[in-house]
């Protein structure tokens, strides 16, 4: 047991602390310590976080009353902006609205001027020809012409349906202006990337979760948002196709039970992430018989092992990886010959699969090629989630932003 | 106060703060912010980004006021509140700074990430370092720890001016504070100890 307070590694710890620079040697014996004594490791953890207490509350002495003024001044400016923006919001949305209207006012006068021009033109062309060939002018050609200069304004003139209803609605239309793409195609505003969540109440090992806890979700929507995503949490008996259709990934939590979902979110074009084995099988990501192409892994694990290290879905991990703090027994799956097979567990018979995806295209045990960027990760319920450790943050991270880098 | 209770006027306070009364959870501000300010400070220590920590764990609370659970004790929320800013703020840091950091601080930081999650998931309400305790501890510390405390951590002098001062080595006042955290640490247990067992 290494004893800080009368080691040398006592001097290089309060050293480190005080903030005095250390050479590389001794930066080196310092974390090899640190790596190598859970002893050492969990005293200068301590002291570390007494360091910090000591500092915080000295600086209450001294800036509490500076501290606390502000903070109340926060909350005052928070309560009045919450109260404007609940009585701005309707009057933007009305904006927007009338916004989109004026704009289609706008187009519907250029066209008209289009119109008005070629119109014109091919009266002068016609008199033209009349003229030169003494024969009646037969403008088909023109009317054509017409037809085609004109049919931007008919799309533009068409009913854009009911006024926006919410603020990314809002934000939506404003950043598509007149041009509206495919259905499927992601909505990116002003570089902003959207994730729907979809979540349920499926998870027993979140019935018990106390709010400081946080449940399964509240993590896996913290991560996506600070993966830079604007995050839509939806259940999945909510309408959630069109938010999905603008969304660049769909992460289906442990929580949700697919029987509540809609069969179309099988075969839309967003990327999904799957993190449950029963979303596995609905998705056709693997068969569906337990414990032929779906099961538990034989004990309970804190590693994972990665396949193929070169893959971006291993987010640069490679061997046998320590992905949890705690032991958890885990689901894997049997993925079809065309996947991408990322992670397994320590043992694993060759076909059995904690981390797989499938490019678009490729063609799934469910005997239909994805539609697109499907992933399945082995995050079956909330309390797994909860005791994902950083290099299992990483996997997760490197899982949607690849799904999430899918074109349609 | 008891953390496992809410207390009256608390409970009065909340209440009315449920209902959009800024100037009862400015109260309840007030009354939890060095509590979470500590509770904070020993897992950031960048004092710019502790001071806009401490603001955020008030203000998603302050948002998050309607679902609050009534069994849940407000003190306990705060920090779980909290935990999870400061967790947030600590994997951001793990992933974004890795590149430039030496080998200490890169393991320090996560096993900083690990803690707080351990701590996410322990079930017996342990809540890190403890305001009130530490204060008490404080004040129970023989008077030349406690001058060193006052001089450096509430002064701010340093380590080298505080050895000139004594005519000691850097080293021997940095092992005195060293000593003397420890002896906060094993007093906080013990406190904590007597008082789950109590």
């Amino acid at each position: 047991m290494t004893d800080i307070s009368s080691t040398r590694l006592a001097d290089l710890w309060t050293r480190q602390l005080a903030g005095e620079d250390l050479t590389g040697d001794e930066r080196g014996v310092l974390a090899d310590a640190f790596a190598a004594d859970e002893v050492f490791r969990r005293r200068v953890l301590h002291d570390h976080h007494l360091e910090g207490a000591l500092r915080a509350e000295a600086s209450l002495q001294r800036q509490q009353d500076r501290q606390l003024a502000a903070m109340q001044q926060l909350l005052r400016a928070a309560s009045r902006s919450d109260r404007f923006i609940a009585r701005l919001r309707p009057r933007l949305e009305s904006a927007a609205y009338a916004r989109q209207s004026g704009a289609e006012r706008a187009e519907r006068h250029r066209a008209w001027t289009r119109r008005t021009f070629f119109a014109s033109a091919a009266v002068a062309a016609g008199l033209v020809i009349a003229l030169v060939s003494m024969r009646p002018a037969g403008p088909p050609a023109s009317r054509e012409t017409l037809a085609r200069r004109s049919a931007p304004a008919r799309v533009a003139q068409a009913p854009a349906g009911a006024p926006a209803t919410t603020a990314s609605q809002v934000a939506g239309i404003a950043a598509r202006g007149q041009s509206r793409g495919p259905l499927d195609s992601p909505l990116v505003v002003n570089d902003v990337r959207r994730a729907v969540l979809v979540t349920g109440a499926d998870d027993t090992h979140d019935a018990q979760t106390t709010l400081d806890q946080g449940t399964g979700d509240d993590r896996l929507r913290t991560q996506l948002e600070q993966l830079g995503f604007e995050v839509a949490v939806l259940s999945a008996d909510e309408p959630l196709l069109e938010e999905a259709r603008r969304a660049q990934v769909v992460v289906l939590s442990p929580s949700v039970a697919t029987r509540n979902l809609s069969e179309e979110l099988v075969t839309m074009a967003v990327p999904i992430v799957a993190l449950e084995s029963s979303a596995f099988s609905w998705l056709g990501l693997t068969g569906p018989a337990w414990t032929r192409d779906l099961g538990h892994t034989p004990a309970q694990l804190t590693d994972v092992v990665i396949e193929d290290s070169t893959q971006p879905l291993a987010a640069g991990l490679s061997g046998q990886v320590p992905v949890f703090s705690r032991r958890q027994r885990l689901r894997w799956g049997v993925p079809g010959p065309h996947a991408i097979q990322v992670a397994t567990y320590p043992g694993a018979p060759a076909q059995h699969s904690l981390l797989f995806a499938y490019e678009r295209g490729a063609l799934t045990p469910g005997g239909s090629p994805a539609a697109g960027r499907r992933v399945a990760m082995f995050l079956g319920n909330g309390r797994i989630i909860r005791r994902l450790a950083v290099p299992g943050w990483r996997l997760f991270d490197a899982a949607v932003t690849w799904a999430a880098e899918d074109t349609r | 106060m008891d953390d496992a209770v809410t207390d009256a006027s608390e409970k009065s306070l909340l209440e009315r703060a449920v209902q959009g009364d800024v100037e009862a959870f400015s109260e309840l501000v007030r009354m939890h912010y060095p509590a979470i300010r500590v509770y904070l400070g020993a897992h950031v220590h960048d004092q710019g980004a502790l001071d806009d920590l401490a603001q955020d764990v008030f203000l998603r609370a302050f948002r998050g006021l309607p679902t609050l659970r009534h069994a849940v004790a407000f003190r306990g929320w705060l920090i779980g509140i909290a935990r999870n800013r400061a967790l947030e703020h600590l994997r951001e840091l793990v992933r974004r700074d890795a590149i430039g950091r030496d080998r200490f601080q890169e393991m320090l930081a996560e096993a900083q990430v690990a803690f707080l999650e351990a701590e996410n998931q322990d079930d017996d309400g342990r809540i890190g370092i403890e305001l009130a305790a530490l204060k008490q501890c404080l004040g129970s510390l023989p008077s030349a720890s406690a001058r060193l405390v006052e001089e450096h951590y509430l002064k701010g002098r340093s380590i080298v001016s505080l050895a000139a001062e004594s005519r000691r080595s850097a080293g021997s006042v940095r092992m005195a504070l060293l000593r003397l955290r420890e002896a906060l640490r094993d007093c906080i247990r013990r406190r904590n100890a007597s008082e789950s067992g109590s």
